[in-house]
């Protein structure tokens, strides 16, 4: 259903188009502004369903569903200004329906079902430094704590943005991430 | 690791495990279509999202089926509802035809109305005048649904704007309100009995239809209930169900409202800041200045009352420096009015500075120009503690680590040897400051004390860089105010044009020489509005003359930008 010919348009920007705005041509069937949304928001999705199901693999294929969703479902956003709280919305049920799918088969506990992979990863993180980092923050840290970390330092986004697409109040975001870091440190060591 | 090192790895972890799968997402999967909600306009009081929606679908073509009333000469139908339902039958050329009333409110609104031959825009006039003389339109939420039908989509098309302009104007006649609902409707079986069936207008059903067809919590069921509801009645019934649909919430006061709230707001705020006294180093000039635009609105605010005041001052919980910014938060839940704030060096140098954010439990305040090493005083006003009345500020301090490490202590190290420039007195403070301590209004010297901040500032999170400072746009920092701290200069807030008019310009602090009282806020300047970007800061950062005592913060940091 591609309709209008609203182009991508990204091209033609003077200013980067916002996530927002390509949400909503998405909407519409604009291919181009599905992948122009994608390279803008991949990396924070992934952060955020690595933050639930802990493991690369999972998350991998988490991502992959989500983006699908997103792009047959976009048109159903009610722009309100939070593109990234809708996307995660829908990362977070897709993460959800994957624990309830895999305890039925395994009938294994949740908590059991995350943990435990953390070891084995699709992808191989050569840099040790960079895999503790990583290992520490998925083992040690509560799933809250684990988004809001992952959000802030790797997806790099602000407090205030992370505040806003989790829905928590900013004060909260900022005293959370504060106590997961210095788990954090603590764990890992001063070096 | 430090907390700095531990972020990167996380972030280059993370980006080397994120998998591209773009190219594995098949785009010709369908996409759901939500049909788009098309929202009447017309009326700029009320806009109930929900039923006007539902109203406002335009319809296709007339197909099948328009032989009810066959015959002849009718070619269009215009229904009008509210509580009475009333159908006029009119022809090509817009005469009324046939006036029907389908419910015994509508006799009597037609009784002793012949609407033979009558123009349609006469008609509508006369209905509506007639149901408004009835008393149907006497609620501020009253509600009328128009709904044409007709053979020829785009001659009913402008035949319902048409009507909905002369019932428009007739309830502007009538001196009365309504919301006006319209539809284009087109003839359907199940409509036309679910009409028979509860004896109601066919287009009340066909809206009713409509309205069940797109809601997530209506069914049929609800139909006998809804059937015997007024358009009003209705419309509020949507309203509720369907919150998440923003309903703005009838805008018909909201001008008048506004505008005295603003009123009110910015003159309380002027009124009741100076007294906060929470303030350090305010002027006397700055208060009557404050005091002058008076505070008409905000009664409440009984400035001048130093008890209350007191109850109502915020308490600062927690304030540290990241990643450019001044994190800080409170022990009490705030509301915010006029959003306000002012940073400065030790040297008395005040940065550019705003909020960024704000929230019920804190707020962010980006400055320019803070460096590591160095201590910043910061004052963010505007904001009323909940349960209280009157606008309040809060003051403290932070330090900007040296080396990016979150500094958990209570900053001992805060005992920087230089101090501030002019009088500033001594920050030396670094005295670890209980939490929620009140900020004080020091003045002049004192103030460097002042403001604790409970917990010893800074965690920065992101490696002090303080220079990378992101120079928004605002600020432009770098005006050195030219000249010793004309007080001219320190505008904490936005342009001293708009802060006059609360008297306030952010210059007002003392003025002095350097620093010296570099009053913390000013607050009062409404802005109203979330972010009160404190632009035009000439005063920025450091800029600065402030003439050589400058420490080296005041030295480097500055221009910036």
């Amino acid at each position: 259903m591609l309709l209008f010919g609203l182009t991508a348009a990204v091209g033609e920007q003077k200013r980067p188009v916002s996530d927002e705005e390509l949400l909503k041509r998405v909407g519409i069937g604009d291919e181009e502004a599905f992948r122009q949304l994608y390279q803008n928001t991949d990396r924070t999705i992934y952060s955020f369903i690595l933050s639930i199901v802990k493991n690369p693999c999972d998350a991998e294929e988490v991502l992959q569903e989500t983006y699908l969703k997103i792009w047959t479902s976009a048109s159903g956003y009610v722009g309100q200004g939070k593109p990234l709280a809708w996307m995660f919305t829908i990362a977070r049920n897709l993460c959800y329906m994957r624990f309830r799918d895999r305890k039925h088969e395994a009938d294994v506990g949740l908590e059991e079902l995350s943990r435990g992979e953390t070891g084995e990863f699709c992808r191989q993180i050569e840099n040790l430094a960079d895999r503790m980092a990583l290992e520490a923050a998925l083992e040690i840290l509560k799933e809250d704590e684990r988004q809001i970390v992952l959000l802030h330092a790797s997806a790099g986004m602000k407090h205030r943005e992370i505040a806003a697409s989790l829905q928590m109040p900013l004060a909260t975001v900022l005293s959370k991430y504060r106590r997961a870091m210095k788990k954090m440190e603590n764990y890992l060591g001063r070096e | 690791m430090t907390r700095r090192e531990i972020e990167e790895h996380l972030q280059s972890a993370v980006s080397r495990l994120t998998p591209d799968v773009l190219d594995r997402i098949d785009l010709t999967a369908p996409q759901e279509i939500h049909t788009e909600r098309l929202v009447d306009k017309r009326r700029s009081r009320a806009r109930m999202w929900g039923a006007a929606a539902a109203c406002v679908l335009a319809v296709a073509a007339g197909s099948g089926g328009y032989e009810l009333y066959r015959g002849s000469l009718i070619d269009s139908i215009v229904g009008l509802d509210v509580n009475p339902s009333v159908e006029l039958s009119v022809n090509r050329k817009e005469k009324v035809l046939k006036a029907e009333a389908l419910n015994e409110d509508a006799q009597a609104v037609l009784d002793g109305m012949d609407l033979k031959g009558v123009k349609l825009n006469v008609a509508v006039n006369a209905v509506v005048g007639a149901m408004a003389a009835e008393g149907y339109l006497e609620d501020l939420d009253s509600a009328i649904l128009v709904t044409v039908m007709g053979d020829s989509v785009s001659r009913t098309s402008v035949l319902r704007s048409q009507v909905v302009a002369d019932v428009e104007k007739s309830l502007e006649e009538n001196q009365v309100q309504a919301v006006v609902y319209d539809q284009q409707a087109v003839i359907r079986d199940d409509v036309r009995e679910t009409a028979d069936e509860y004896g109601i207008s066919y287009g009340k059903a066909y809206f009713l239809e409509e309205l069940i067809g797109q809601s997530p919590v209506l069914t049929e069921e609800d139909l006998a209930r809804l059937s015997g509801m007024t358009m009003e009645e209705i419309a509020k019934e949507v309203a509720g169900e369907t919150p998440q649909l923003q309903l703005p919430v009838t805008e018909e006061t909201a001008p008048a409202e506004s505008g005295g709230e603003e009123t009110a707001e910015t003159a309380g705020e002027g009124g009741s800041s100076p007294e906060e006294a929470v303030l350090p180093g305010e002027t006397p000039a700055a208060e009557v200045d404050l005091n002058g635009p008076g505070e008409t609105g905000r009664n409440e605010a009984e400035d001048g009352e130093e008890e209350e005041k007191e109850d109502e001052r915020v308490r600062l919980d927690e304030a540290w420096y990241e990643d450019g910014e001044i994190a800080v938060t409170f022990e009490d839940g705030v509301r915010w009015r006029s959003p306000a704030v002012s940073v400065r060096g030790r040297d008395g140098e005040y940065l550019a500075a705003r909020l960024v954010e704000t929230d019920g439990k804190g707020c962010r305040i980006e400055a320019e120009g803070m460096e590591p090493g160095e201590t910043y005083y910061f004052t963010v006003a505007g904001m009323i503690r909940r349960g209280g009345e009157s606008l309040t500020a809060v003051s403290g301090r932070i330090r900007v680590p040296e080396d990016g490490t979150e500094e958990e202590s209570r900053s001992p190290q805060e005992s920087r040897p230089e101090e501030s420039t002019s009088g500033e007195s001594g920050a030396g403070e670094s005295r670890p400051q209980e939490e929620g301590e009140l900020p004080q209004e020091s003045s002049e010297a004192a103030e460097t004390e002042a403001p604790e901040e409970s917990r010893p500032q800074n965690r920065p999170d992101e490696d002090g860089d303080v220079p990378e400072r992101p120079a928004e746009g605002q600020s432009p920092s770098g005006e050195p105010s030219g000249s010793e701290e004309d007080t001219g200069n320190r505008p904490e807030r936005e342009t001293d044009a708009s802060v006059n008019d609360k008297g306030q310009s952010g210059t007002e602090t003392g003025a002095a020489g350097d620093g010296e009282n570099p009053p913390e806020t000013r607050p009062g300047a409404g802005e109203a509005g979330e972010e009160a970007p404190v632009k035009g800061i000439g005063g920025t950062g450091g800029a600065g003359t402030s003439s050589g005592e400058k420490t080296e913060a005041g030295a480097a940091g500055e221009s910036r930008r």
